[in-house]
């Protein structure tokens, strides 16, 4: 049996299959809840939502309150992980790399805490 | 006798000058002329310093690829008159160091494709009732690659990531798990298991689309990422990397 060591032959193995996972994993749950969100608008909610006061009672109910904030969440992570793709693919130094990773992670987290703040007022209105 | 005179369009290019620009010649054509004997007879009785690879004549070594009116192509089994243009554009492949004229210096491309180590031979699918000669257990054929460097040229992230091993070299990566024959599938798995490897690609599959041998280069990239994917899930989820 040969043992030509291709291990060494390039970079090592890193987190990229991992992101890249998860990338595809939020895509087919982003359509999956687009589906979703579709689906409740126009058909379980009789005539669709036409005013201010049944989309509140809409957003306010506890099972579209958990799927709105899911969808947030996947929503985030997939463009922020897009994203960076398309930074990388601009080829920036290893800092810059860092610094792009910590910047992504700071927006997108502070994406979710405001979306989470608004779901709870829309909620209490 | 030639059937028509069609004028092509080169890209000319000299060690030393500081870019390049293009000559057009008259070339005479019948209706057998393929574009890489249009450059032979310009290169014999027009200017003889024009730089071109070649070698079979019959799409089977790779040697000539270039671009033929914007699109990667062997010229040499490229028909002149079957591509209805006046006139035709001939230049080097991209994202491949350049020489000269249509000249590319492929010595990076094998650096990239040789690591996978991938067998020149693979099983035979073809005429599969055939009967074996004592003491071979099944026909061999040569492999699909011709090693062209087409794909490497059409490949946007090739061009854009000079690290990026490139579509030729992760198929061949692929023919390793695919078809070991004595190699180390889980090495060539690894190997391609980074951002420069299988990950990078963009999956717009021009590798695929101009590869004149059937290779499917980006078929093959995800076929290295399911394999990848499905032993990253099985570690997660418990059940330990194959
Ligand atoms: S599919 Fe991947 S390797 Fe092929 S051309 Fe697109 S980016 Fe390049
Ligand atoms: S994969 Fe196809 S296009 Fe790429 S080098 Fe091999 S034969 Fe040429």
């Amino acid at each position: 049996m040969r043992d030509k060591s291709l291990t060494h032959q390039g970079p090592r193995q890193d987190r990229s299959g991992a992101i890249w996972l998860i990338q595809a994993f939020s895509g087919l749950l982003l359509v999956a809840l687009l589906l979703l969100h579709m689906v409740a608008h126009h058909f379980i909610v009789e005539g669709g939502l036409r005013e201010f006061r049944q989309v509140v009672d809409y957003a306010s109910h506890p099972a579209i309150f958990a799927i709105t904030i899911i969808f947030l969440i996947v929503v985030t992570v997939h463009t922020v992980l897009g994203l960076r793709a398309i930074l990388i693919d601009l080829r920036p130094s290893l800092a810059a790399r860092r610094s792009i990773d910590w910047l992504l992670l700071a927006i997108g987290v502070a994406i979710i805490i405001y979306g989470i703040w608004l779901e709870f007022i829309i909620a209490r209105l | 006798m030639p059937e028509a005179t069609v004028p092509f369009k080169i890209f000319r290019y000299k060690q030393g000058q500081n870019a390049g620009h293009y000559d057009t010649f008259d070339v005479p054509i019948d209706e057998d002329t393929t574009v890489l004997v249009a450059l032979q007879t310009i290169r014999r009785d027009q200017d003889s310093t024009l730089m071109l690879r070649h070698s079979c004549h019959h799409a089977s070594c790779g040697t000539c690829a270039m671009l033929v009116n914007g699109r990667e192509e062997l010229p040499c089994v490229v028909n002149v008159l079957d591509l209805r243009s006046s006139p035709v554009v001939v230049e080097p492949l991209r994202n491949i160091p350049l020489v000269s004229d249509l000249v590319v210096d492929m010595t990076d491309f094998y650096a990239r494709v040789n690591p996978a180590d991938r067998p020149y031979v693979r099983h035979s699918e073809f005429l599969p009732w055939a009967q074996t000669p004592d003491g071979i257990d099944s026909y061999s054929r040569f492999e699909n690659c011709i090693e062209c460097g087409a794909c490497v040229s059409a490949c946007p992230i090739s061009g854009t990531d000079p690290d990026y091993y490139g579509p030729a070299a992760l198929a061949a990566a692929w023919r390793v798990v695919e078809e070991p024959r004595g190699r180390q599938p889980q090495q060539a798995l690894n190997w391609v298991d980074n951002e420069k490897g299988c990950w990078r690609c963009h999956v717009a599959f021009e590798c695929t689309e101009v590869c004149p041998s059937g290779v499917d280069p980006g078929g093959k990239i995800m076929a290295l990422r399911g394999e990848l994917s499905k032993q990253k899930l099985r570690g997660l989820f418990g059940f330990g990397r194959r």
